[in-house]
């Protein structure tokens, strides 16, 4: 079998857009802020956490759920599916790891904010997406040097072998230099070839 | 299709510098738990943790280069060059913080073994919260077996930093004295510094390189119980999937299995969730069940990998190390609760961890023979 890619989705400053779109918004994340107030209208159903995400949480979130949809893989009536979620990042939580530090270094820790530290893991957004969309495949993230998902590729074709079901595969940033993230669904993981999500995107 | 094998490992904890001496405090049930001196605790409620004074008067970048030395010298020149590092410290940038050092991030770490060792490859950086080292394990020997590279290093460290302490003390997760896994009365965990190397190796690889052979992965597993960040399923759903495709590679039934070396971090809804687990999945027979976090801390990314390395001193010694702090075990977990140094008799041993993100990882380990 060879693979195929099911769906997809990408959030920058410029908007949000669907794989499956004629016209989609081209994917090229910038340092430019994004507009989550107006993002988040592109979910079916806002989670209830929503309010607690940090950024980088945040992108992935709508980028992947959308990516689920896309695939028509999005199910509201709780039911589990066994999809690996595998995310690449650069920056990952750094941001947040600012912020917690700041609620806690003035006070020696009296005063440290537990709702930011419990996002000072770079997988708690892979934790986040699974929770609320019933994934329990497995679930990592991969600090990424290069092209944009490479190494969430890499690591797909490991550890995807054996939930048997398409693959969310995404990479997110959420930092000075980069804001955006991007998710595709793929089926056939292990027959992917060794390239980035960057370019599957643009070779579709 | 290709096979993996554990040949080189070492550890540094908080009880020992090594795996030896760490064994050795382990069966004298000695813990490493005391009252955190690094840096400040005189404003919150937890002031223990696991901690090495050797490393107490150096910052977390020192900490992690001190121990990143200690674990790679030993085998300078004894690693092949096409040698993929993989690195699964879970905190690993809290000096970044204060020097606002974007570049000081997992991979500065990785940079620096590669260079040390003289390495050609370029390895990566994963992050499975607790079961990073775990399921690094599990990556290694599963690429291993794809046939793609023939040599993986899993390293990790991780220290008790004021980040990490302060930030599980606000989320009220440390204990107020000691780690009691799966005791009635625990409160909390306590981390722990902790670091862990580990060389895997295609087998035909290994036997050309003549490299001491020690383990050999039978089976793994990961998934996630997908119910909450920071709180575990409460029925171990994750955990129980992720032991199941551990066996269904392994190609065992659960009889085979004769000594569950659990995460057991003494909080209180990870160790029921885990009993839980242990009961459903081993039909309320369990083998003989233990954690070491009670003696060496918690060390976040570093603690699946220690417990493999502890798990080869099992098997070659043939003791279970048992619970250190486990006074009053859990009602459902009183008949299969290991307190103290107990016989293993066996072939497979089950190590399992879970971490937030709702993330989990099983192993399946046997001995070489």
């Amino acid at each position: 079998m060879n693979y195929k890619i099911l769906g997809g989705a990408w959030i920058t400053s410029k908007g949000v857009s669907l794989l499956s779109e004629t016209d989609p918004i081209s994917f090229s994340p910038d340092n430019k802020e994004i507009d989550y107030k107006a993002a988040k209208k592109s979910l079916d159903k806002v989670p209830s956490r929503w309010g607690r995400f940090d950024n980088y949480t945040r992108c992935g979130f709508i980028a992947s759920t959308l990516a689920l949809k896309d695939a028509g893989l999005l199910k509201d009536d709780g039911t589990k599916q066994s999809i690996p979620v595998i995310l690449g990042s650069y920056s990952d939580c750094y941001t947040t790891d600012r912020a917690f530090w700041e609620s806690a270094e003035d006070n020696s820790g009296a005063f440290a904010s537990p709702n930011k530290f419990s996002y000072t893991l770079p997988n708690v957004v892979v934790g986040e997406i699974a929770a609320t969309n019933k994934l329990t495949g497995a679930t990592l993230t991969v600090e990424e040097h290069g092209e944009i998902g490479t190494m969430a590729i890499k690591i797909s074709k490991t550890l995807g072998i054996k939930d048997n079901q398409p693959t969310l595969i995404g990479w997110s940033d959420s930092c000075d230099q980069f804001n955006g993230a991007l998710f595709l669904v793929i089926e056939g993981i292990n027959n992917l070839p060794e390239t980035s999500l960057f370019e599957l995107v643009k070779t579709g | 299709m290709k096979k993996s094998v554990i040949c080189y490992h070492e550890i540094y904890t908080a009880l020992g510098p090594n795996l030896q001496e760490t064994w050795d405090r382990l069966l004298e049930c000695k813990t490493a738990v005391k009252p955190v001196k690094r840096f400040s605790c005189n404003d919150i409620d937890h002031k223990f943790a696991a901690t090495d004074s050797r490393l107490d008067d150096m910052n977390h970048k020192e900490q992690l280069l001190f121990l990143i030395e200690k674990l790679t010298t030993p085998i300078k020149d004894k690693i092949p060059k096409d040698t993929v590092v993989i690195w699964t410290g879970a905190k690993n940038n809290t000096s970044a913080l204060a020097e606002n050092d974007v570049e000081l991030k997992a991979s500065f770490f990785r940079k620096a073994i590669e260079k040390a060792l003289d390495l050609d490859s370029e390895g990566f950086e994963i992050n499975a919260a607790c079961a990073s080292s775990n399921i690094a394990v599990a990556i290694a020997s599963q690429m291993i077996k794809q046939n793609d590279g023939k040599s993986y290093l899993i390293v990790s460290a991780d220290t008790v930093s004021a980040f990490t302490h302060w930030g599980f003390a606000s989320l009220k997760a440390l204990t107020m004295s000691e780690a009691k896994p799966f005791d009635l009365n625990r409160d909390g965990l306590a981390l722990g510094d902790g670091a862990v190397i580990m060389h895997i190796c295609e087998e035909e690889y290994a036997n050309e390189l003549g490299l001491k052979k020690s383990l050999r992965v039978k089976g793994w597993g990961m998934a996630n119980d997908a119910n909450h960040i920071t709180g575990p399923a409460r029925d171990g759903c994750g955990l129980i999937q992720s032991i199941e495709k551990a066996c269904n590679e392994a190609n065992i039934d659960n009889s085979k299995i004769k000594a569950f070396f659990s995460h057991g971090t003494s909080t209180r809804f990870n160790d029921t969730m885990e009993l839980i687990a242990a009961n459903s999945f081993f039909k309320n027979s369990p083998p003989p069940t233990f954690s070491v976090k009670g003696a060496i801390g918690h060390s976040l990314g570093s603690a699946g990998g220690i417990e493999v390395a502890l798990a080869s001193k099992i098997f070659e010694e043939k003791i279970i190390p048992g619970t250190v702090g486990l006074e009053t075990p859990e009602e459902i977990g009183k008949s299969f609760l290991i307190k103290k140094p107990t016989k293993f008799e066996g072939e497979l041993i089950l190590t399992t961890n879970s971490g937030f993100g709702g993330v989990n990882g099983a192993l399946i380990l046997e001995a070489v023979k």
